[in-house]
This record gives structure tokens, C-alpha cells and sequence, in this order.
């Protein structure tokens, strides 16, 4: 797990006044690690053909 | 940089931001007296069914944002409401804007900040007798556009 990015964005307020922020975006973000590998299904019961 | 205030968060004190600058690298701009700013966010879904009603499945897709409101039209010192008349022009050349939906203030450490890009699609502007000039508006995404919409908290 990782700390999501930071992105820096610049404001104008209604005064005039130019105002430079830090947006912390998301939370935590997955790194790359690979998916779970998915459960075998059971295998189909085959009952005999009569 | 000042924190927000702690507790509950009044709708009126909320604020919309644009710019004209797409990929979040421009000057922000308020868009002044926006009330009732909605964000509409629904993830896209699909139904099947293949073997009847006992076996329908829904496969659900990315969350599709939108963003409505409500803008009261404030003239500025020159006569114009320059952001109004701005956004009016959006709306009519069909420009992509990036807009920020803030729980406040956004120079405020701690506020909640949404960001998407997108074009307005609706433009209603009401204009009744004794009251404020109201034009209720809707944001969508732009299919040409890739910005990814993001949620994000004011750090510094």
C-alpha cells in the first residue's frame, strides 16, 4: 500500500489573491501487487445416465 | 493556511471552483452564490439474465459523476457577472471546463474537495419577478476527455 498523490492547484479568491493548495487525492491506493487467484470451482457433480 | 472549522458542515458555506485550464494545472477560480451543488455519482451497471428470473446478475462498472447546482446571478462592479458570462459562454460553445466542488473553502486545510471535467449540458435560467436570477445547471463528462475524477482533501 501506498500514499495516494498530491497535487498542487492554485486559487484566485474572490479577492484577487492568488493562493497555491495541496490536495492530498484518495487515501491509500493498491500498489501492484497481483490479484488473489480466484478459487477453483468444485467440480459438477455427474450422475449416471440411466 | 487557515484549518476548517471542526463539526458539521453547512451547505451555504460549500463552494464550486472552475478553470478554463484542463488537467488541474490552472488557477482556480470561485464561482460566486452557487447554492444547492449536488455531486450526482452513480456507478454504471448492467443486467443480465440468462437463465431466467433466478439467475439475473448485475455486472457493475466505474462510478459516472455529474454535478448540478444552482447559480445566482450576482452583477460585479463593471455591470457584468464575469463569471456568469463566462460560463454562459461554456455552455454555449459546448468548451470543457475543470470545476472543484469544495466543502468550504477550498485554502482551508482539511476541506473535501471533488474534482472532474466536463462540459455544462443544461442551462435553465429563470428569471422571476421580484426574486434572483437563477440558472440551474448541469455538468457532465466530456467522452473526449481524460481526467480522471478524483476526491481529495486539502493538505496545505
Amino acid at each position: 500500500m501506498s500514499v495516494g498523490r498530491v497535487d498542487e492547484v492554485k486559487v484566485e479568491t474572490l479577492a484577487g489573491e492568488t493562493v497555491t493548495v495541496k490536495l492530498q487525492v484518495g487515501g491509500v491506493k493498491k500498489t501492484s501487487q497481483p490479484a488473489a487467484a480466484p478459487e477453483p470451482e468444485p467440480a459438477p457433480v455427474v450422475e449416471p445416465e440411466e | 493556511m487557515t484549518d476548517a472549522a471542526a463539526g458539521s458542515v453547512l451547505g451555504d458555506d460549500c463552494k464550486l471552483y472552475y478553470s478554463a485550464t484542463l488537467g488541474g494545472a490552472g488557477t482556480l477560480t470561485e464561482v460566486p452564490v452557487v447554492i444547492d451543488d449536488t455531486l450526482n455519482s452513480e456507478r454504471r451497471a448492467v443486467e443480465s439474465n440468462c437463465r431466467g428470473d433466478a439467475e439475473v446478475g448485475e455486472l457493475i462498472g466505474k462510478p459516472k459523476h455529474t454535478i448540478t447546482g444552482t447559480i445566482l446571478l450576482k452583477r460585479d462592479s463593471a455591470g457584468v457577472g464575469a463569471t456568469f458570462v463566462a460560463l454562459r459562454d461554456a455552455y454555449t460553445a459546448g468548451t470543457v471546463l475543470h470545476f472543484a466542488m469544495a466543502t468550504g473553502d477550498i485554502t482551508h486545510i482539511g476541506q473535501y474537495v471533488f474534482r472532474m471535467e466536463g462540459r455544462l449540458k443544461r442551462w435553465e435560467q429563470s428569471q422571476p419577478d421580484n426574486d434572483t436570477v437563477k440558472v440551474s445547471f448541469e455538468i457532465t463528462h466530456a467522452g473526449e476527455n481524460t481526467y480522471a475524477s478524483n476526491f481529495a482533501t486539502v493538505t496545505s
